[in-house]
């Protein structure tokens, strides 16, 4: 075992050509500035492989060999008793590599589909509310000054309404100790049409459109609904979860664009809000039993708002709610499957709740 | 026999960069020579070359100043002091003087000796890179995030040590333990930063004015490791800079550019390059580039003036059409006509005139940037470069990212292929001075002060 190599004696950039010979766990180098030298193996400090690269041979004197990459320096190295260590197997296959894609694929999709959903369940209850007070009163303004106006609902509506709000609130501890108490607010929106959201600092907005279409009760089922966001802290999931998409997306795809970024975690995260609006529905069927009234009341509502079929998504909790209900909007008049949707299929949803009032 | 001076065309005396940019124009008019086929007289040449040797640096340009006013000595290149590499202000002599010696007598590897363009090479691929980054993807997570620091030394090796000059490869030194450092750093400050934000302004406020004088030492020391932990030939580099001129370069002038609405932004980024390379060093030479704010704002300027009237082109094409189909066709058509012209304006566009600028920087940067007597000489293309930029954007697309290493390699690639370096002379010449100090102090040192933040 005997080639070529260029020398470099770590104190000078000057080009040195060597013989290398290697005997079992011994280098040795010919022709050498300062003379033959032996080296034994575990004194050499090999290169890994990367491709065509030239691989380096490190000696403990800061002097180093560059050799070019080929079969006979595999071989030499072998008779060194060099050993390719796992990581580098891994890489220089094919197969291997593939699977790792084929792993690092299904670890991202489980984690996307259970994982983040978990995290952010767990992670919630120890958000602090108070700032999500002001983030949301600060949309409320916002809001208020561009696309809501003052109600128009007759007083007696709005009392009966009201206290209907505060039983349901009163008849869950845990929605009665949510550290910002659950506020009802009355909102006019024709440019909107019906709707009714929580925001994550508990106010829950209920537009005159909504009202104006249902009986007292169905409203309460809608509010339970609502309530039902609140309780679950689904606004605050939504949020861990949509920051943690948005980040790992920022930082694969980060070079690329911002554009495609937002828009895959926006695509990606309506996903979570058809299993949020499904629990919702589940603890307002449950809060209206509590009162001794009908989960099927949610179920009227529904039917109702789809016959007239401008019910377009009640749980917009951030400040674009304009820009997204304008969107589905236009979907839902188009008849556009649920996927892209934020709410899952209202036949669905009906169905569910009959089933629900049926157990009870 | 003519003084150094003469040789270079100027009066003595002349400053620094008079003989500086003589010398520059004299290499290129050399190598240009060379390329039509008629080589100037080597003897010429040699004599280029020792009058730089003589002049290029302030120290020695000040002995040899010295030895023309003092009659005796006039006209003498100052003899070689004897080598003796057990001292170090010795071994700095000895750099200092060993090219004279070199140039005035006739070295038997004159094929190395002349004037030589060494394109750098690359000789990655992207199969390769891909199955690296794959598996240091997988890796990563499975460790939940420690591997990254590993991921990190294997994937700037696969860059470094596939990107050659002169047949020898460049190497990656970093230790991964150090690197993992440095994140956790890095990311304990994004945390801060981040959480400030949510719960109040003013919080964020004095977070920012707290971690802003960090921010120049952070950046500075991660220079440095880059530098110290690159090797060529088995040299280091090395990267010396003071903490005021990191602060100077990254705050002070951030905030001239924030306070002059970006007016000031290629000022701040041209500070920022020579901060990168007028700092670096390679076997006792420093990097040093002499671009200037005048080459940084005409780009700029040519890059604003094109992206505006391409806007504005588009929407008068735009209106027309608009206009002529409008009659015959309904609003949707003319939403549809909207949507393209962004899709054009963002997807064309935009990477045009980005790339146009980083092309034009990359090559104003470079072909004013010398190492020792050697030159550096960037030749990239808008057009090729943005055909690479836009066929790896959408290929990226295509593939849900799959196709990222590839498009890096790409890159890279074109990056080393149109650098090289115009050697005068050897590249033989360049020694390392602080061997024994960093043996003495090892890796513990580095361990300790060192770290990397990735940017």
């Amino acid at each position: 075992m005997n080639m070529e190599a260029f020398y470099f004696d770590g104190r000078s950039s000057k080009r040195h050509t060597v013989r290398l010979e290697a005997t079992a766990g011994r280098l040795c180098l010919h022709d050498a500035p300062e003379g033959e030298q032996h080296f034994d193996y575990t004194e050499v400090k090999i290169s890994e492989p990367q491709g065509r690269a030239p691989r380096v041979l490190g000696f403990p004197d800061g002097a180093c060999c560059e050799v070019a990459q080929s079969a006979e320096l595999d071989a030499l190295l072998e008779t060194l008793g060099y050993r390719e260590s796992f990581v580098m197997r891994l890489q220089g296959n094919w197969p291997v590599s593939l699977f790792a894609l084929i792993c690092v694929i299904l670890i991202m999709a489980a984690g996307y589909q259970w994982g983040l959903p978990w995290g952010a369940e767990i992670a919630a209850p120890h958000i602090p509310l108070k700032p999500m007070r002001q983030l949301s009163d600060a949309a409320m303004r916002q809001m208020d000054g561009e696309i809501l106006h003052s109600s128009k609902l007759s007083r007696a509506r709005q009392e009966n309404l009201q206290g209907g709000f505060d039983r349901l609130v009163a008849l869950d501890p845990e929605l009665a100790a949510y550290a910002p108490h659950p506020r009802l607010y009355f909102r006019s929106a024709p440019d909107i049409g019906p709707n009714a959201f929580a925001m994550p600092g508990g106010q829950v907005v209920l537009f005159d459109e909504l009202a104006e279409e249902l009986t007292d009760d169905e409203a309460l089922a809608v509010l339970a609904h609502e309530l039902g966001h609140l309780n679950r802290r689904h606004s605050i999931r939504e949020l861990i979860q949509s920051s943690a998409t948005g980040a790992v997306l920022a930082a694969y795809f980060g070079d690329v664009s911002v554009a495609v970024t937002t828009l895959a975690a926006l695509a990606l995260n309506m996903n979570y809000s058809r299993e949020m609006e499904l629990e919702a529905d589940a603890y307002g069927a449950v809060a209206l039993s509590r009162q001794n009234k009908s989960p099927l009341l949610l179920a009227n509502a529904l039917e109702k708002l789809e016959r007239s079929a401008r019910y377009v998504g009640d749980d917009d909790e951030d400040e674009d709610t304009d820009e997204d209900n304008s969107a589905e909007e236009d979907e839902d008049e188009s008849g556009s499957p649920g996927w892209l949707s934020s709410h899952p299929d209202t036949r669905e949803r009906i169905r569910r709740l009959k089933e629900l009032s049926v157990s009870n | 026999m003519q003084n150094h001076y003469q040789t270079l065309g100027l009066p003595v005396g002349a400053s620094l960069e008079a003989v500086q940019d003589a010398y520059k124009q004299a290499l290129r008019r050399f190598l240009h020579n060379k390329q039509a086929g008629t080589p100037l007289p080597q003897a010429e040449f040699d004599a280029l070359q020792a009058a730089y040797d003589a002049l290029g640096a302030v120290e020695r340009k000040a002995v040899y100043d010295e030895s023309l006013a003092s009659p005796a000595e006039a006209k003498a290149t100052p003899p070689p002091p004897a080598q003796n590499p057990a001292h170090a202000s010795d071994l700095a002599l000895s750099a200092l003087y060993s090219a004279p010696t070199r140039s005035a007598k006739v070295a038997p590897e004159s094929a190395d000796n002349g004037i030589t363009t060494h394109r750098f090479e690359f000789t990655g691929s992207g199969g390769e890179y891909f199955r690296i980054w794959i598996v240091n993807l997988l890796l990563t997570i499975l460790t939940l995030g420690i591997y990254s620091a590993w991921a990190k030394v294997r994937r700037e090796q696969y860059f470094r040590r596939n990107t050659l000059l002169n047949g020898s490869g460049f190497d990656y030194h970093g230790n991964p333990k150090a690197i993992l450092k440095g994140r956790v750093i890095a990311w304990s400050l994004l945390l801060v930063l981040t959480i400030s934000e949510k719960l109040n302004p003013v919080y964020y406020v004095i977070a920012i004015l707290l971690l802003s004088p960090a921010l120049p030492w952070l950046l500075w020391r991660s220079f440095r490791f880059r530098a110290r932990n690159t090797s060529w030939r088995g040299l280091r580099f090395d990267f010396e800079s003071g903490y005021l001129a990191a602060f100077t370069t990254f705050i002070a002038y951030g905030l001239l550019t924030l306070v002059t609405l970006g007016l000031a932004f290629p000022l701040q980024l041209l500070r920022i390059k020579q901060f990168m390379l007028n700092n670096l060093s390679f076997g006792g030479f420093n990097f040093k580039t002499e671009a200037t704010s005048k080459d940084f704002y005409i780009v700029f300027l040519i890059a604003v003036v094109a992206g505006m009237g391409g806007f504005v082109a588009i929407i008068i094409a735009g209106t027309v059409l608009g206009m002529m189909l409008g009659k015959l066709a309904s609003s949707i058509v003319m939403m549809v006509m909207i949507g393209i012209l962004i899709f054009v304006l963002y997807v064309l566009i935009m990477p045009l005139v980005i790339t146009y600028v980083q092309v034009n920087l990359a090559n104003r940067l470079w072909n004013k940037t010398s190492l020792s007597r050697h030159q550096f000489e960037c030749d990239q293309r808008l057009g090729a470069m943005f055909a690479i930029v836009i066929t790896n954007w959408l290929l990226i697309m295509l593939t849900a990212g799959l196709y990222w290493p590839w498009a890096k390699i790409r890159l890279a690639a074109y990056r080393a292929r149109h650098l090289s370096l115009i050697a005068a002379g050897s590249l033989d010449e360049f020694v390392s001075y602080n061997t024994a100090e960093q043996q003495a102090l090892g890796e513990g040192f580095a361990d300790a002060f060192d770290f990397d933040i990735a940017l």
